[in-house]
């Protein structure tokens, strides 16, 4: 059993939420409590194989899957030199991501329990087929897979942002999303298009083993690299994640966070895999860090002056996201330089806060979904006082507020913490720009925190009442790997962020498994 | 002990939770040194805002934070803000300029370079 999981499981991490995705709407037909146990059952399997996955990459090394193959590891039949069928590739770095968004993935779904009252099965259909795109972005070990998970993540996720259907500015931001998504799709599509024209492969590990950096490849990189940072929310192309957090149902929103890490992951992967033996991949590298700068700054400052609760948190996750491009950019810089142990420091504090982020904003959009859910409000200038009836939100809003401010002893700051001694070294220009942005990040949470929670009790919001049990359970699972990250951040370094860096920085292991 | 070592320092979350726990305890203790005497109730522990009734500012809204901020950063925010259009339009023309900067940018490198 054991075994048969460990050769399958990144099939099945894929095959498992698409087949609910279909069955869910026909166990709705026959009975709810049988459609809700279903979903509970294939969330719990999914996530399962998920943690089991991840384990088994981090104990016995790179996994590999070929779709129609005799074996699962037949990446190339005798008598051909490349790999021609689908092959799923999952290394530490693929199982760090696929733990992260099994974390969210489950605790979303909890969470949609209590918050989702109607469209049940469409809406866990849709959230079952994002589910299913995040884990095969994660795993594909081929472009044009991943251009197809890609797609299916935008369509699956442009449904659930549009899921409140009769809120005008929820179609508008879906509308915008949609464009969007299919724009930066296209433009990996012709990327991917490009790189097959000239090698006649798509296989990452093919690729990555034939590229001769011509200038038609050059033209290929800045096609894949602009298109993954639009999908990842990188300022100046974060336009749209305010619109699609701001309006998706909160479960959605924490989620959305997942997958637009699995559009990053996509990025570094691209980066790291394709182009890592590029002469101008420090050029590369300093388009990352600006990208990562930019979005911290002025994801920040736009986040100060929102009065809308969603959108202000949202401009935050493009904030956040800045930290994790400026320190696997220095990573990437670092390659082949004297700082090269700094190098990996600053990697491995970004995809610290890779997981840190999906965490605490997971947990910050779900609290902001309880506020919303409790006072029926999202403009901030008409919420206060709420921490009397609601203090279990108030109490998780805080550890959120504070661990996404990088206040010790959270696990934002652990992250934060190598991020700034690391990039130092790199520039020390730029760890003061994050200490300042992580400054005015507490700033903007002490708003919230005060406005919305202290002061004095709203007339209008005198019978407000604490969110339903579903809802303060995700939340609280949350707050617990938050807590848990922050007070032991050594155990989380050493088990799967030191094996996720080096796995990202070293192509050996990953061309090693395919070939 | 739980800890995250870098090249230039030692992060212990442990002892940092250990002596904010000791910190507060020896503030609670402090208190208790104070006078027993002070009134709470008295006007004395009342918020003074210039002579102005304090119930008139009892409601302060999220808006009203740290205006003096925006005030001086005017010149930064309207900037920013009329980037912001939330025309999909301009999320395109984003995608277009980035993308052609690093496409001028890559290719000088290439020619000059490689």
């Amino acid at each position: 059993m054991i075994e048969f999981f460990s050769t399958n499981g990144i099939a099945l991490l894929i095959a498992v939420p698409l087949l609910s995705a279909f069955l869910t709407p026909l166990f709705e037909k026959i009975n709810r409590f049988l459609r809700n146990l279903y979903i509970i059952f294939s969330v719990i399997v999914t996530v399962t194989i998920g943690f089991f996955v991840s384990y088994t990459i981090f104990v016995s090394g790179t996994l590999v899957y070929t779709l129609g193959a005799t074996e699962p590891g037949l990446t190339m039949p005798s008598g051909l030199r490349v790999p021609v069928r689908i092959v799923l590739v999952a290394d530490a770095f693929s199982a760090f991501m696929i733990l992260s968004s099994s974390i969210i993935f489950f605790v979303s779904t909890i969470y949609s329990f209590g918050s989702i009252r109607k469209g049940f099965g469409k809406y866990f259909s849709l959230f079952f087929i994002m589910a299913a795109s995040v884990f095969g972005i994660l795993c594909t070990g081929d472009l044009f897979n991943l251009f197809v998970f890609i797609e299916i993540l935008s369509i699956s996720s442009t449904g659930l942002i549009a899921f409140r259907k009769e809120k005008p500015l929820s179609l508008i931001s879906a509308y915008n999303y949609l464009i969007v998504s299919a724009v930066a799709s296209l433009m990996i599509l012709f990327g991917i298009g490009i790189l097959y024209g000239q090698y006649g492969m798509l296989n990452i590990a093919a690729v990555s083993r034939a590229i001769k950096f011509s200038f038609v490849d050059v033209f290929a990189m800045v096609l894949l690299i602009a298109g993954l940072a639009m999908k990842c929310g990188s300022v100046p192309m974060h336009f749209w994640v305010p619109d699609a957090y701001g309006r998706a149902p909160s479960a959605v929103t924490a989620f959305l966070v997942v997958s637009s890490q699995a559009s990053l992951y996509a990025l570094f992967r691209v980066s790291f895999m394709l182009f890592a033996g590029f002469s101008l991949i420090q050029l590369v590298a300093l388009a990352i860090i600006t990208f990562g700068l930019l979005s911290m700054f002025i994801g920040v400052t736009m986040a100060l002056v929102q009065k809308d609760i969603k959108r202000l948190m949202a401009y935050h996750a493009v904030s956040q996201t800045g930290y994790m491009l400026l320190g696997v950019g220095v990573g990437l810089f670092s390659i082949n330089t004297t700082f090269y142990s700094h190098g990996l420091l600053a990697m491995e504090g970004g995809i610290f806060h890779i997981i840190n982020h999906a965490l605490y904003k997971g947990l910050l959009f779900l609290t902001a979904g309880a506020i919303i859910y409790a006072t029926k409000e999202r403009d901030l200038n008409k919420i206060g006082g709420i921490a009397r009836k609601m203090p279990f939100t108030t109490i998780f809003f805080i550890i959120g507020a504070a661990a996404i401010a990088g206040l010790p002893p959270t696990n934002g700051f652990a992250s934060k913490f190598l991020i700034y001694e690391s990039v130092f070294v790199f520039n020390p220009l730029l760890s003061i720009i994050a200490v300042i942005v992580s400054m005015l990040t507490l700033i903007s949470f002490v708003k919230i925190f005060c406005s919305a929670f202290l002061g004095p009790e709203r007339e209008e919001l005198k019978n407000i009442k604490e969110v339903p049990k579903p809802m303060l359970v995700a939340m609280s699972l949350l707050a617990l790997c938050i807590i848990s990250f922050g007070l032991f951040p050594d155990s989380v370094l050493k088990a799967i962020i030191e094996p996720a860096a080096k796995a990202l920085l070293s192509q050996g292991a990953y061309l090693e498994a395919v070939f | 002990m739980s800890f995250v070592e870098t090249h230039h320092g030692l992060w212990v979350p442990l002892a940092f939770l250990l002596f904010t726990c000791l910190a507060m305890l020896l503030s609670y203790v402090f208190s208790f040194l104070g006078r027993k005497d002070f009134a709470y109730s008295k006007e004395k522990a009342k918020p003074f805002i210039s002579g102005h009734d304090p119930s008139a500012y009892e409601i302060i809204k999220a808006s009203d934070y740290f205006w003096g901020f925006f005030k001086s950063t005017e010149n930064y925010y309207s900037l920013t803000k009329g980037i912001h259009t939330g025309l999909v339009n301009d999320y395109i023309f984003w995608f277009i300029v980035v993308a052609s900067i690093l496409l001028i940018v890559f290719s000088i490198g290439v020619f000059i370079w490689v």
